[in-house]
């Protein structure tokens, strides 16, 4: 009794510190280094302010980043929703109908190779300096990640799971629910994870076109300025709501896939251990 | 032809799967006549609707475009392609280097891993300015971009492969009581360079969004530079040429990375007809 309590303590042991005492570790020495680099070579503020300064900034000025970063979350949110709802619908067409896949993967393969930035001008010429320019580009940038994975995981499903279904004379509407879509699931949130960054750059990208709000705004003002804590602050604030988007992703990953997250977790057990 | 989903399509089409002239001409065909439609229809609506060129010019227009803004085009493409070869190079290099350092040693492993991870949450393109604060105007800032982007897919694809060594492989050498050099010259590099090429391949694009967002913040000359110009201008043509331009170059990287995977994979392509869809993040 005490073996077994004592080997899975180890291994939650093991987990919690690849998972968070390496990570927190890591970052805690970043903030040192930063500090220690800008007190011994009194460096200027306006080069490089300390680690205090910027988060002090963050503290003392909360209530201009939450009004732009409300702004900027808004637009992600646009933006990544709507490659998650296109996205996994183009993946659908693709993974149902042999046409559809010859005819939309060549051109997703050049696609992919374009630098959708580019068009964030044309889109401000067309949309304004609104959201709408800003969650376009969004969702350019994040589209092809979550394309590319939810169609691999969808066709990735073994014959024998599809020969499954079919014995008990499923229809292909059956196929596709039953077996293809659960297993596309932990590909999905794969290419969910990455496409969230992607999302939040877009945003930020198209905010330094065109905007008079959002952090891409702040960002831009900053950097006119020579305002570097406010920069600096800008991109600690920026980065959060990035981490912060990765672990919402992780955590409805954990909901509504409980059986890949377990089985993922083994994995990284008997790995670590 | 019973058993798979597809099938039910190929016999609408009366394709045999024996007929690989007709399925590659298939292949051709479906995207041309996708292309095409979407063109006409395009300068059709353009046409008709008499819609103001500054908000939408049809694809002639656009044409006309790319052939008056030649010079500069060409000229400031130049610029953009070199900063983010640069880049690019440097992410290769540095991004191999770091795998095989992380491949060598597990303490260096756990030290730099986190650190990556760590990064990777902070975006390049929100602390681009920063780097124009630091080392000024010139191409240094975009190119410092434009490597940050395109470093993490490479590294982190190359680290896979150098780890996806099967044990088999490695006991076989071992068993040849090889040097260390030869374990990476025999084994673990061959296994790699599949995954490295992928992750190559996926950072092109990174290389290019790098060195553009890099010359939007401070630039005079770049198809960034060229890009918030033609906005300025209202002229949506040459914007639509610029940006045109800007996809060239950059396909171009990509068609030359995957023609050099070609040359040193020969052996592999046959896989990679059907994997070429795969983002190996």
């Amino acid at each position: 009794m005490r073996n077994v309590w004592g080997g899975s303590m180890r291994l939650w042991k093991n987990l919690l510190k690849a998972e968070i005492l390496y990570p927190a570790a890591a970052i805690a020495l970043f903030l040192v280094f930063w500090h220690l680099a800008v007190v011994f070579f009194q460096l200027p503020p306006t080069f490089l302010p300390s680690p205090i300064a910027a988060f002090g900034k963050v503290f003392r000025s909360y209530d201009t980043f939450i009004t732009h970063a409300v702004v900027t979350i808004s637009e992600i949110m646009g933006g990544f929703l709507l490659s998650v709802i296109i996205g996994v619908f183009t993946a659908f067409l693709m993974s149902w109908s042999r046409i559809m896949d010859r005819a939309i993967s060549p051109v997703l393969v050049f696609l992919q190779t374009v630098p959708y930035i580019t068009v964030a001008p044309l889109l401000i010429i067309w949309f304004g300096f609104g959201l709408a320019p800003k969650i376009i580009v969004s969702f350019l940038m994040s589209y092809f990640p979550i394309v590319i994975s939810t169609v691999t995981g969808m066709n990735a499903v073994e014959t024998d799971m599809i020969d499954l279904v079919r014995s008990m004379s499923g229809s292909k509407w059956q196929i596709f629910w039953k077996s293809r879509f659960p297993n596309s699931l932990p590909y999905f949130f794969g290419g969910a994870k990455v496409a969230v960054a992607f999302a939040t750059s877009g945003a930020i990208v198209g905010e330094y076109v065109g905007s008079d709000r959002g952090l891409g705004y702040l960002i831009v003002l900053a950097n006119s300025d020579t305002n570097s804590e406010l920069l600096f602050g800008t991109v600690i604030v920026v980065s959060a709501i990035g981490v912060s988007f990765f672990w919402l992703i992780r955590w409805l990953e954990k909901i509504l896939i409980p059986w890949y997250v377990t089985f993922r977790r083994e994995e990284e057990r008997r790995v670590i251990a | 032809m019973q058993d798979l989903g597809f099938s039910v399509d190929r016999g609408d089409l009366k394709l045999r799967s024996g007929h690989w002239l007709r399925e590659r001409y298939f292949d051709f065909l479906c995207p041309a006549v996708a292309l095409i439609l979407f063109f006409s229809l395009w300068e059709g609506y353009v046409r008709l609707s008499g819609i103001q060129n500054y908000i939408l010019p049809g694809p002639l227009e656009i044409l006309q475009g790319l052939v008056e803004h030649r010079g500069k085009l060409v000229s400031h493409s130049l610029v953009t392609a070199f900063e983010m070869l640069l880049g690019y190079s440097c992410s290769i290099i540095f991004g191999s280097l770091f795998a095989f350092l992380v491949v060598r040693s597990s303490t260096l492993d756990k030290a730099l891993m986190p650190l990556f991870f760590f990064s990777q949450t902070v975006s390049k393109i929100a602390i681009a300015p920063l780097f124009v604060i630091w080392f000024g105007f010139g191409i240094l800032p975009k190119v410092l971009v434009s490597f940050l982007i395109s470093f993490f897919p490479i590294f982190i694809s190359t680290s896979a492969g150098l780890k996806s060594v099967e044990t088999e492989m490695l006991e076989l050498i071992h068993s040849m009581s090889p040097t260390t050099f030869q374990v990476f010259w025999k084994v673990r590099i061959p296994t790699a360079l599949p995954h490295f090429f992928a992750g190559a391949r996926v950072a092109v694009p990174f290389a290019a969004v790098g060195a553009i967002v890099g010359e939007w913040i401070a630039s005079d000359r770049g198809l960034g530079y060229y890009l918030l110009l033609m906005q300025g201008d209202f002229d949506t043509a040459g914007l639509f040429a610029t940006i045109l331009t800007a996809s060239f170059t950059s396909i171009a990287l990509y068609l030359l990375v995957a023609r050099l995977e070609r040359l040193f994979l020969p052996w592999h392509v046959s896989v990679r007809g059907e994997q070429q869809l795969g983002l190996t993040v």
